[in-house]
């Protein structure tokens, strides 16, 4: 078993003329819970993408778990995409029974247990359920399985506050703790307080990768505020004249 | 692992086509029943007109929701966002584009079947005209007399399902390289198709032209020219189905950009 979970150097992704990610190295050991922080349109979703073989990079290299992307990384790692992935015909139990099937670290009673507490019905049809009940069935398939990686795509965009912390507990009271969760967002005042390291993207490049304490010791100030001061913008007053 | 996607993409067939295919051959034995002058003296063309009409109906249905249904499994299901469950299951590419191919041959099959069978119920046929001792005795006769009819049957069948392979991963090659384009990914879906349509005509007439004719016959009596056609037939349908296979799975693999 390698030491580091996650390994790249050097990842470029191009969209014809456009850069999504350039040049990004990264190292990430096990047992973190990293935030992959950085605005709209700065990477986030790509390198996410790139790490669990959705996207091919366009040029540097990429492990995970000391292997290439494939068959091995993709049975570790658990990904919570930033859409919904359900063939309509689909109940939750049929993905149960799917996730039972092809991952041997997906815990089916656990993932019933948490329907309940999360007042979902498995056995209603996927299709006919609202979007929210939606993303709590792909949330539960996610977090009920004892990954070594978990990928989490924006899980705490475009929900209320009392949503956010309710996705954030169950986020923070199932993962597997010897795993690593790296969660992407820019609501970043609502977890700071659960993140051992961060890594600020921006335009497609690492701004920044350091842990939270080291952060607050050597910048004295809070993740958030440094977030804001690295991806200010200034407004434009007045116009031209 | 080819299993377990199997049991997955024949249960989302189960799906689609549990009321299908029985609505099918009810559709069909209740024509038989409902039409006009079956049984009331109205005889002749204008009850074989009106029967052949609803069959050519109901195969028409069954093609186009087959082929509709062929060309939405492996869209949705790779290329769209069902791809996201797909593609990130421990399970190589190969495995992803077989499974669709598998159960859309099988599907395609089952659906000939059932028109075929709703053909059989719509037409006023008298069974007990013609399931009569002269009727198995006339095809006793037939195996007996040309043992290998029934190896030219199979033979037949697999030209039938090479060909079928082949024209379904034609389908995939298209969506697969169409997924490659920037934007208007359906148009450019429809494009490749055309575009590999014309390659693989080039081809063949290429083959036609520097292969030089020759004639079985000499070497051969009648009946082992029709069965080395068949494998001829066979084997060539095969490489292009195997060629298509490749392609589609190298661009999965090299190229996925689910955006």
């Amino acid at each position: 078993m390698s030491d580091l979970l996650i390994s790249c150097h050097g990842l470029t992704k191009l969209y014809g003329h456009k850069i999504a990610l350039q040049n990004v190295s990264l190292d990430i050991g096990r047992g973190r819970f990293v935030g992959l922080l950085g605005p709209n349109g700065s990477g986030k979703t790509t390198l996410i993408k790139i790490l669990c073989g959705l996207l091919q990079p366009t040029a540097g290299d990429l492990s995970i778990d000391g292997q290439p992307v494939g068959v091995h990384s993709k049975s570790i790692i658990s990904y919570l995409p930033d859409r919904m992935y359900f063939a309509d015909w689909m109940k939750a139990t049929d993905l149960f029974d799917l996730f039972s099937d092809f991952y041997a670290d997906f815990d089916r009673q656990k993932a019933m247990a948490m329907c309940a507490s999360l007042g979902v019905d498995p056995k209603d049809r996927l299709k006919t359920m609202s979007k929210g009940t939606k993303e709590k069935v792909q949330l539960v398939m996610v977090m009920a399985r004892k990954a070594q990686l978990y990928l989490l795509d924006e899980p705490i965009a475009g929900v209320d506050p009392a949503a956010r912390d309710f996705i954030l507990n169950t986020i923070l009271t199932n993962y597997n703790e010897e795993g690593t969760v790296l969660i992407s967002t820019h609501l970043i005042s609502d977890i700071e307080r659960v993140l051992d390291e961060v890594i600020f993207l921006k335009a497609g490049q690492v701004m920044l990768h350091n842990s939270v304490d080291n952060i607050r010791e050597q910048q004295g100030k809070s993740v958030d505020a440094l977030f804001r001061e690295v991806f200010r913008t200034v407004p434009l007053e007045g116009g031209e004249r | 692992m080819l299993r377990k996607l199997l049991k997955y993409d024949f249960r989302s067939m189960g799906k689609q086509f549990a009321l299908l295919w029985p609505a099918a051959l009810v559709l069909a034995l209740v024509n038989r029943f409902t039409l006009p002058g079956n049984g009331s003296g109205f005889a002749g063309e204008t009850l074989g007109f009106v029967a052949a009409m609803a069959y050519f109906g109901v195969v028409v249905a069954l093609f186009v929701i087959t082929l509709i249904f062929v060309i939405q499994r492996f869209y949705y299901g790779l290329l769209g966002g069902e791809g996201y469950l797909m593609h990130t299951l421990p399970v190589k590419p190969w495995q992803l584009v077989a499974s669709k191919l598998i159960c859309a041959v099988v599907t395609s099959l089952i659906s000939l079947v059932v028109a075929f069978l709703s053909m059989f119920l719509l037409m006023p046929i008298s069974w007990d005209k013609l399931l009569t001792t002269g009727t198995f005795t006339a095809l006793r006769i037939l195996v007996t007399e040309r043992p290998d009819v029934l190896l030219l049957a199979v033979e037949i069948l697999l030209v039938f399902v090479a060909a079928l392979s082949a024209g379904i991963l034609m389908v995939y090659l298209a969506m697969a390289l169409g997924h490659l384009f920037p934007r208007n990914r359906v148009a450019g879906s429809v494009l490749s198709f055309l575009g590999i349509n014309i390659a693989v005509n080039i081809l063949m007439s290429a083959a036609a032209t520097f292969i030089p004719d020759v004639n079985l016959d000499q070497w051969l009596t009648v009946q082992q020219s029709a069965h080395v056609s068949m494998w001829l037939m066979t084997l060539c349908l095969a490489a292009f189905a195997a060629a298509f296979f490749a392609g589609t799975v190298a661009i999965l693999r090299r190229k996925l950009n689910l955006e």
